[in-house]
């Protein structure tokens, strides 16, 4: 097919991405060009796409042929060292996502080569096979594996090994079981989900390989992207939105990935402050970034991938973690970039990451300001403390830090911190408005009174937030703003029941102060007179009444 | 027992000095047994120092050593029980991001520059003047800036106008660069006007004129120019050139701040903590305080250090107060080096000693410090008069 709207590109290899090098009108000079172009040799790889430009300016890309060069370019596809391996005791285990991290991480250059993510390897017989096959790529990930492994269940290396072998014969004989399967024309997702009846983790496993053996072909990133939003975006996607996301998680995972899905990035410090607004999306599409930006941030926004938020976090995590500079090009600004993205990371209402993040942001704190010695963690924290704005950020993060157990100098510092925070604006910052003031320190509050800090101290610091709480609610007259004395009774009443029910107000002193409000108005001679006639006409005042006990029923009231 | 091997010495000598090329070198001594003997934790904690300080050779080999090594503690450096211990060394990343910021690559830049591309022309010149991925040299560094600029590119024509203010190319000439800032001025390079506004208020090149100067910031500062929305609010809070103006120096001051500006940061603590153009808000005032302290600038430090010891918006900490006097105080800062003598001599968030404590004074009364001078000349007359008369 040749036409106005149509072009063939010929595309080189270059550094794991194709990059264009000619572009002609028809098909068998591009072929030729490919050819003569793989014969001067020192190529990798060469192929043929055919652009077609649609009516509605939107462009598909089919691949007609793709040629290897002759080797000459010897492709590094040796194993990346990792930190740590999760246990695997089961078989599906294998299938988790922090195995296909590890595998991810581990094998980074093989997939990278292959363009393959760790679903699809895990699943297709024929890429097992190859990844087998090829040099002792098998036998050293096994090796190290097992090393990191072993030291966390105290086995044998030798006897985690065999084990890891065995496991290894076991998802092999699976895929090849689910292999005989003949994929559709249709290349949807609902084709697929026709292929796959039933339910439970079988069914799971058989959708995941009919997708692998869908995504597999196509041989680039944003590609297998495109395909899998293509698919989110089916009416029938249901529950197997979290097959997709496992998928959309291996995505994440390479750091190529992500520069491309993120566009142009200053530097590392605002990028990674991007990959944490596109978890939660709330991110702005950069300058080149993709077109599938904004499907992909839109599935964030709606909570639907949560094992790719989870990638993206540990991506955070893991460069926050590491050596390399926020703001390489000022690094003057280091420590400012740092102050943004720890304000990112932490808010008022908690922290993002956990306790990984949590110490990551420690690690570099410390390693910034350059502590060393013996007290050096204390110390780092202490100094982290001071970069955050207010009370509400520093106890999310002390909670978090705790969170794996809780030495007795961290404990000190939430002490010092909430005892000595005695007024609000100590904890959320003047320029926040009056409703979200009160939800951070409520927010707070929850995470402080369920945190595994042992108790005492733990109920009583909670308690103080919450007379900070009141206090405010006192000072601010925020009650009387609300039960305003010139309001209609019945206006007042449901205001306050409403204010109560809101979750912007601790259940403690803070509470029973808004409440012991309405209970005013509730004693108060013949109430319900009262109330129906400031509703002004009847009917709705009976409807007033009732939505106030239902409210007062929700409350706690009744 | 045999003397150690003077080069070791001597790399051991700087490397606890802090030098991260010596840490590297005695943790690579330790790794492959050269000249001593060979010990993987001593040379996992040089590494990992020299690492610290974005020494890219020890981070090439900490990542090349088996994790088995790198997870093994640091001997010198083990947690006492149950507290927090020592600080984790960072871990590099294997797959690291590439951002926006990675040097450019000059080889490939030449044949764009060389086709007559002013982009890398520029960036070229860049790579020449700062040295990245090639031999720093000025001179070529301008030959491809004036390449740029005789395009009629802006940013060319802006580092050209740079070349001439700072004489990185030979003599500086003001007129030079005021007549190359204008030409890219006016074409709206943001850098450019505010260079221009700069020299014009300082009269360099030009005569001063201060209204003059605040336009140009005031079309930079629209731009996002943020070292020009510090400029501006700088003339706004006091009126010059323009018409005194507090919430709006307050407002600029804010954007300049939340980007990163130390000097933005500094006068909008002041104006939060006097409640000039803004409401009072000590918290505030001392959050931005920390912030262009913790940048290094040494009259933050010493305003944040007061805010520590007069507790204004933060918890009062005599130690942590301390501490930021003695950092403004070894930047040469006067009114640093008087607090820290007066909290030494007091022995406030610090042991008293009286000795350093006059030290410190006449520190202080050498650089001007008005009070500093007083009391030095008191201590100096009750020291003589406590001598005992021959």
């Amino acid at each position: 097919m040749s036409g106005r709207n149509t072009a063939f590109e010929i595309q080189v290899l270059k550094d794991k991405n194709w990059v264009i090098q000619e572009i002609r009108p028809d098909e068998a000079a591009a072929t030729a060009f490919a050819d003569s172009l793989l014969q001067k040799g020192n190529l990798t790889a060469v192929r043929v796409v055919r652009t077609y430009l649609r009516q509605d300016g939107s462009q598909s890309e089919t691949v007609l042929l793709e040629k290897s060069g002759d080797g000459k370019v010897k492709t590094d596809l040796s194993l990346t060292q990792v930190q740590d391996a999760p246990v695997c005791r089961e078989l599906d285990d294998f299938y988790s996502l922090a195995a296909r991290l590890t595998v991810g991480r581990m094998a980074r250059k093989y997939l990278d080569e292959l363009v393959l993510t760790p679903t699809e390897l895990l699943h297709l017989p024929g890429e097992l096979k190859r990844f087998g096959d090829k040099d002792r790529l098998l036998m050293t990930a096994v090796d190290l594996a097992a090393g990191l492994q072993a030291k966390q269940t105290g086995e044998e290396s030798k006897v985690r090994r065999d084990f890891l072998f065995t496991m290894w014969e076991k998802i092999f004989a699976r895929a090849r079981n689910t292999s005989g399967i003949k994929l559709p024309e249709a290349k949807t997702l609902a084709a697929l989900q026709k292929l796959a009846p039933g339910a439970g983790e079988e069914r799971s496993f058989q959708l995941r390989t009919l997708m692998s053996r869908r995504l597999v072909e196509v041989r680039s990133w944003l590609g297998k992207l495109d395909l899998l939003l293509e698919w989110a975006a089916e009416p029938k996607v249901g529950d197997d939105i979290t097959l997709i996301d496992g998928v959309i998680a291996d995505l994440m995972i390479p750091a190529q990935v992500l520069q491309d899905v993120m566009g142009f990035q200053s530097n590392l410090g605002t990028a990674l402050c991007s990959i944490a607004d596109l978890a939660l999306g709330r991110a702005q599409a950069a300058k080149f970034a993709p077109s599938c930006f904004v499907p992909l941030n839109d599935l964030f926004a709606t909570e639907r991938l949560p094992q790719a938020r989870q990638v993206l976090l540990n991506r955070v995590t893991r460069e926050l973690r590491g050596t390399n500079p926020l703001s390489r090009n000022e690094p003057g600004q280091e420590y400012e970039m740092f102050n943004k993205l720890v304000h990112h990371m932490v808010g008022d209402l908690g922290l993002l990451g956990g306790p990984a993040m949590a110490e990551a942001m420690v690690t570099r704190y410390g390693a910034m300001v350059r502590v060393n010695g013996q007290d050096s963690t204390l110390r780092a924290i202490e100094g982290l403390l001071g970069v955050l704005c207010d009370s509400c950020r520093r106890v999310h993060l002390l909670v978090s830090l705790g969170e794996v157990g809780m030495p007795a100098e961290l404990l000190e510092l939430l002490k010092v911190q909430v005892t000595g925070s005695d007024h609000i604006n100590f904890w959320v910052p003047v320029k926040v408005p009056p409703r979200d003031r009160m939800v951070a320190m409520t927010v707070t509050h929850g995470v402080l009174a369920s945190s595994s800090v042992p108790n005492p101290p733990r109920d009583s610091l909670a308690q103080c937030l919450d007379e900070v709480l009141t206090r405010y609610l006192v000072d601010e007259g925020v009650i009387e703003k609300i039960d305003k004395a010139d309001d209609p009774l019945a206006m007042r009443a449901i205001r306050l029941i409403k204010f109560c029910g809101s979750g912007v107000l601790i259940r403690g002193k803070s509470l029973d102060l808004a409440r012991s409000r309405i209970i005013e108005h509730l004693r108060q001679p013949q109430f319900e007179e009262k109330f129906l006639a400031s509703s002004g006409d009847p009917s709705s005042g009976e409807k007033n009444l009732r939505e106030f006990h239902r409210l007062l029923r929700e409350v706690g009231f009744a | 027992m045999s003397r150690e091997p003077a080069m070791v010495t001597r790399n051991r000598q700087a490397a606890e000095a802090g030098d991260a090329v010596a840490q590297f070198n005695l943790g690579n001594m330790y790794r492959i047994g050269y000249q001593l003997e060979q010990d993987t934790d001593q040379a996992i904690h040089w590494l990992t120092l020299a690492a610290r300080q974005g020494n890219a050779d020890a981070i090439q080999v900490l990542k090349s050593l088996a994790p088995e090594a790198l997870a093994e503690p640091d001997a010198a450096l083990v947690a006492p029980e149950g507290g927090l211990g020592p600080l984790a060394p960072p871990i590099p990343e294997p797959d690291p991001l590439q951002t926006g910021d990675s040097p450019p690559d000059p080889d490939e830049l030449r044949p764009q520059a060389e086709a007559g591309d002013p982009a890398a022309q520029v960036t070229l010149g860049n790579a020449y003047r700062h040295g990245w991925g090639v031999a720093a040299d000025p001179v070529l560094a301008l030959h491809w800036y004036a390449r740029a600029a005789g395009q009629k590119d802006a940013a060319g024509q802006f580092a050209v106008g740079l070349m001439h203010e700072l004489g990185l190319a030979g003599e500086a000439s003001d007129t030079d660069a005021i007549a190359w800032y204008t030409e890219a001025a006016l074409q709206g390079y943001a850098p450019a006007q505010f260079n221009l506004g700069n020299m014009i208020l300082a009269g360099r090149g030009t005569a001063s004129d201060p209204a003059l100067a605040a336009q140009w910031f005031e079309r930079a500062a629209n731009q996002g120019d943020v070292s020009a929305r510090f400029a501006l609010a700088a003339l706004l809070e006091v009126g010059k050139g323009v018409a005194q103006d507090e919430p709006r120096a307050a407002e600029l001051y804010a954007q300049a701040a939340e980007a990163g500006d130390a000097d933005a940061q500094f006068n909008l603590s002041n104006m939060l903590r006097q409640g000039r153009g803004v409401d009072v808000d000590a918290i505030a005032a001392a959050h931005f305080c920390h912030r262009a302290a913790e940048q290094g600038l040494a009259s933050a430090q010493v305003n944040y250090g007061l805010m520590l010891a007069t507790c204004s918006g933060v918890p009062r900490n005599e130690v942590d107060a301390a501490r930021w006097f003695r950092r403004a105080a070894e930047q040469n800062d006067a009114h640093g080096a008087y607090l820290l003598s007066v909290v030494l001599r007091h022995g406030r968030g610090v042991a008293a000693d009286p000795a350093q404590a006059i030290d410190w004074l006449r520190r202080a009364a050498e650089g001007g410090h008005k009070q500093a001078k007083v009391e030095l000349a008191e201590a100096l007359e009750r020291a003589r008069k406590a001598e005992p008369r021959p």
